[in-house]
């Protein structure tokens, strides 16, 4: 059993990953850090132990010391427990932060996640996650549908517009295939990644185009960087062809972590010459220069801000979210604990498209929802849409009588043009 | 507009992303193959990521129509 799994590890396995597993001394730091094993008590769940399974796996395959190092062959329990310590982990990275020698497990997951994603014994529809991969590669088919969609798509973008004029601005525009703007808009699906970031564009006099195309990435959250590497290739294709100087992405946590860690990677000198940001920090620094006013205290209502991992702990913007909500909110109240030291809301690693995960998430949600019920807030902000999804199913599950939003909606709302 | 009869009807409007493509996998794995499914959203996003979805999957988008700033789209279920 896991024949494929385990060559496929063993190819991935580079020098950080390798020493990750030789060092760690699993002296426990991450057990109860991790928000899984915080709710589950599943010992499949410690970082150190989801690290130890692949160990085990890997040196019951080709070692005559296993009884000596404890090895597992591959039998059906520990078949078992590799998918639960690979798909249960939404890889937010809490571990790595209260590691002594700051091991990234997530990096691991994500190598063992393309493993059993390739295993071909069907091991990912088992759990439900082949619908990751799905979306994944619809993300890549766009690319050959597109140009024969354009002009429907414009259309479609043209009756939003008309929307958005009736209700904000009359004169407002939400330019798609602009070429020569200065910022590249690559929204989500769903007008509620257009609309607030189309409002604060028109505030701020921005020259932007929209993309044709979404910022998710699935194929980045199974670790198959080579189809996350096309899909990319999407944006920057259409960023090359019209001439921008930046690429700005949504509140979108994970496809936010693939344009600022990954794409220069990827693609080198070719994006050398395109600044690549997400959309917070953009419209905290057009709110710092006074591009765009807000009403001071527009709200009153008690607010708290969730954390997302892939912004703050992955990305290091803690301070731009909240002075965003500081400027329109009278109310601010921080969850405990916060910034790098954020729980997780439970929903990240793609397990909010798994429909089979919801009740693992809520488990895994339960600290995050008492913490959120702590605050006594009536709206939690956040900026991620994965964020966004799984505290709108902890509120309806827990009963939490909140409302989610994003920070550009409190932002949008309260624009003085 | 070919003749067809709808098998089961989705409103995508208003989900955040991804599940407009998730609940339609859902819901088209539900139905008979040859089934044809309704699916309505508000969003142009969607557009695009429903006719790839289609392509990637095999599933067949028959037809797709604007009514007053709603978009429907046909597919029928293949495999």
């Amino acid at each position: 059993m896991l024949t494929r799994f385990l060559e496929i590890t063993r190819d991935r396995i580079n020098r950080p990953l390798q020493y990750y597993q030789d060092i760690c001394v699993r002296c426990g730091a991450c057990m109860d850090a991790c928000h899984f094993y915080a709710a589950s008590r599943n010992p499949a769940h410690i970082p150190a132990q989801r690290m130890m399974l692949v160990r085990k796996a890997l040196q019951g395959e080709r070692s005559w010391l296993n009884w000596y190092r404890d090895a597992d062959r591959a039998d059906g329990r520990q078949v078992s427990e590799i998918q639960q310590a690979m798909w249960e982990c939404t890889g937010c990275r809490r571990c790595a932060t209260f590691c002594p020698f700051d091991l990234d497990t997530a990096l691991l997951v994500s190598v063992g996640r393309y493993a059993l994603m390739n295993e071909g014994t069907g091991l990912e529809a088992e759990t439900g996650h082949g619908m990751i991969l799905e979306i994944g590669n619809a993300e890549i088919s766009k690319g050959e549908i597109i140009e024969d969609l354009k002009e429907f798509y414009i259309e479609q973008v043209k009756l939003l517009e008309k929307r958005v004029q009736d209700e904000f601005a009359p004169d407002l525009q939400i330019p798609v295939d602009k070429k020569g703007a200065e910022i590249l808009y690559v929204p989500l699906v769903g007008e509620h990644a257009t609309v607030p970031a189309a409002k604060i564009f028109h505030a701020a006099g921005a020259d932007w185009t929209m993309s044709l195309f979404t910022a998710t990435n699935h194929s980045f959250f199974v670790g198959d960087m080579a189809r996350a590497k096309q899909a990319a290739r999407l944006i920057l294709d259409e960023a090359l062809r019209l001439g921008v100087k930046a690429i700005v992405y949504p509140e979108c946590g994970h496809a936010t972590r693939t344009l600022l860690s990954f794409f220069e990677n990827w693609f080198g000198e070719e994006i050398a010459g395109i600044e690549r940001m997400n959309l917070e920090p953009l419209v905290a620094s057009y709110l710092e220069q006074g591009k765009i006013n807000v009403r001071a205290g527009a709200v009153d209502t008690p607010i708290t801000y969730h954390d997302p991992c892939n912004l703050g702990r992955n990305g290091g913007f803690f301070e731009e979210p909240r002075s965003l909500i500081r400027a329109v909110a009278s109310e601010f109240r921080e969850l405990e604990p916060n910034r790098a030291l954020n729980w997780c809301c439970g929903g990240g690693g793609g397990l909010i498209a798994v429909p089979e995960m919801k009740e693992t998430r809520m488990q895994a949600g339960n600290e995050k929802a008492e913490q959120i019920r702590r605050t006594g807030a009536k709206w939690v902000v956040t900026a991620c849409e994965n964020c966004k999804t799984q505290l709108g199913d902890l509120n309806e599950h827990y009963g939490l009588g909140v409302e989610i939003k994003g920070v550009t909606d409190l932002v949008a709302d309260a624009l003085i043009l | 507009m070919a003749e067809y009869t709808v098998e089961s009807t989705l409103d995508a409007r208003g989900l955040n992303c991804p599940m407009p493509v998730v609940r339609t996998s859902q819901e088209i794995k539900k139905m008979s193959v040859g089934g044809v499914l309704e699916l309505l959203a508000t969003d142009p996003g969607s557009v695009a990521d429903m006719i790839a979805w289609c392509k990637s999957t095999g599933n067949e988008l028959l037809d797709r129509k604007t009514e007053d700033g709603v978009f429907r789209f046909y597919i029928r279920r293949v495999n």
